[in-house]
């Protein structure tokens, strides 16, 4: 068995790569994929606690790369999937402990016996960006519609493409159709325009993508929320799935077009 | 300025759900972005592209004409919002086969 190894990107911080990392890596192993999740960010570690898994840890990923403990001994069993783990980032050290090299081998081991590996990069261009994306054979970019973010993520974009990273994938992350309909946030076809990147899909900005993270639970386990049913799209396309892609104005029932004629606004969520 | 006032000249229309007239900011967003992407670009990449360009346009040009050994002038250079290539050749002479 030969898994893949994909990182989740973003340039800027903030845009929500730690969430997206937990419910693509959960949405695999409801998929029934054996998944890993690694958390990059050394000194920052966050993806345990998005992940409910904060209490469990014992040792960590520079446990396991410094030989301080065995690789499975630094995996963190998930809650709900028997088929997740976590490696979460070493919180008392710093990014330039560990290289490039060290972070591939980890995992060239963790592909013979997980479908997917899936990394969660720091913010940032710097040592830990290097790291995080050295072992990976796929790039997928997170960022929200926002100048900042889409900036940063061009220049993420050549840095990629410069370590042989070509085509990555891209996921708009906060998506408000209410603005986007009064043209107010930049479309999905503003942002393919300017980054000449493929979109993996639209995540709509939710509460309950929220209030499912309080409670240390990737919101693609609560079926109804409209983020979880964007996440479950973009799961599907990342298994080789071919996943029409849907406006996330998509919902176009006769009470929709009624409420459109009388100018009232509608529900800003519906799913891509 | 002048860019800034026909951009948002143009982009006014009328919302159709409030039926006023506003602009679209995401327009604006975009112009923006445009703007600092290509300038990000341009200044990360400058150094080699710029050198394979110059030899590519110095060898274009010397098929239709007979220049001198190179550019008077090339760079890119800021003008408000966009990036201008400038580049000025000295042509020495017209060959036979491009005279009708």
């Amino acid at each position: 068995m030969k898994g893949k190894t994909i990182v989740i990107t973003s340039g800027k911080g903030g845009v929500g790569k730690t969430t997206t990392t937990a419910n693509i890596g959960t949405g695999l192993a409801m998929r029934g994929h054996k998944v890993v999740v690694i958390d990059t960010d050394i000194g920052l570690r966050n993806l345990d606690v998005v992940m409910g898994l904060e209490n469990r840890i014992v040792y960590d990923l520079v446990d396991a790369i410094e030989d301080r403990c065995k690789l499975h001994q630094a995996m963190i069993r998930d809650k709900h999937l028997p088929e997740l783990y976590l490696i979460p980032a070493a919180q008392t050290r710093d990014k330039n402990c560990i290289n490039p090299e060290q972070l591939t081998g980890l995992c060239r081991k963790l592909e013979q016996e997980f479908d997917y590996v899936i990394i969660d990069c720091p913010a940032g261009i710097e040592q830990g960006f290097k790291n995080a994306i050295s072992p990976a054979q796929e790039a997928i970019l997170v960022t929200t519609p926002e100048v900042s973010a889409i900036r940063d993520a061009d220049r993420v974009i050549g840095l990629l493409e410069a370590a042989e990273l070509y085509r990555p994938r891209l996921i708009i992350n906060r998506v408000r159709p209410g603005m986007v309909k009064r043209g107010d946030m930049l479309d999905k076809d503003d942002i393919v325009e300017l980054l000449a990147v493929d979109v993996l899909g639209m995540v709509p900005a939710d509460d309950r993508l929220i209030t499912a993270t309080n409670q240390g639970v990737p919101v693609i386990h609560d079926k109804r929320a409209p983020s979880s049913m964007a996440f479950s799209r973009i799961v599907a396309r990342i298994d080789g799935d071919d996943v029409p892609m849907l406006d996330l104005e998509a919902k176009t029932g006769l009470m929709d077009k009624v409420r459109d004629l009388m100018g009232i606004s509608r529900s800003e969520y519906s799913h891509a | 300025m002048l860019s800034l006032l026909r951009r948002t000249m143009s982009r006014k229309e009328t919302d159709r759900t409030t039926d006023r007239t506003r602009d679209y900011t995401k327009d604006i967003a975009r112009d923006r972005l445009q703007t600092a992407i290509m300038r990000d670009r341009y200044d990360l990449v400058a150094p080699d592209v710029m050198e394979a360009l110059r030899r590519d346009m110095l060898a274009a040009v010397s098929r239709h004409l007979e220049v001198g050994d190179g550019f008077q002038e090339f760079e890119i250079r800021r003008l408000n919002q966009s990036l201008l290539l400038v580049s000025n050749i000295r042509v020495k002479g017209m060959a036979r086969w491009a005279v009708t």
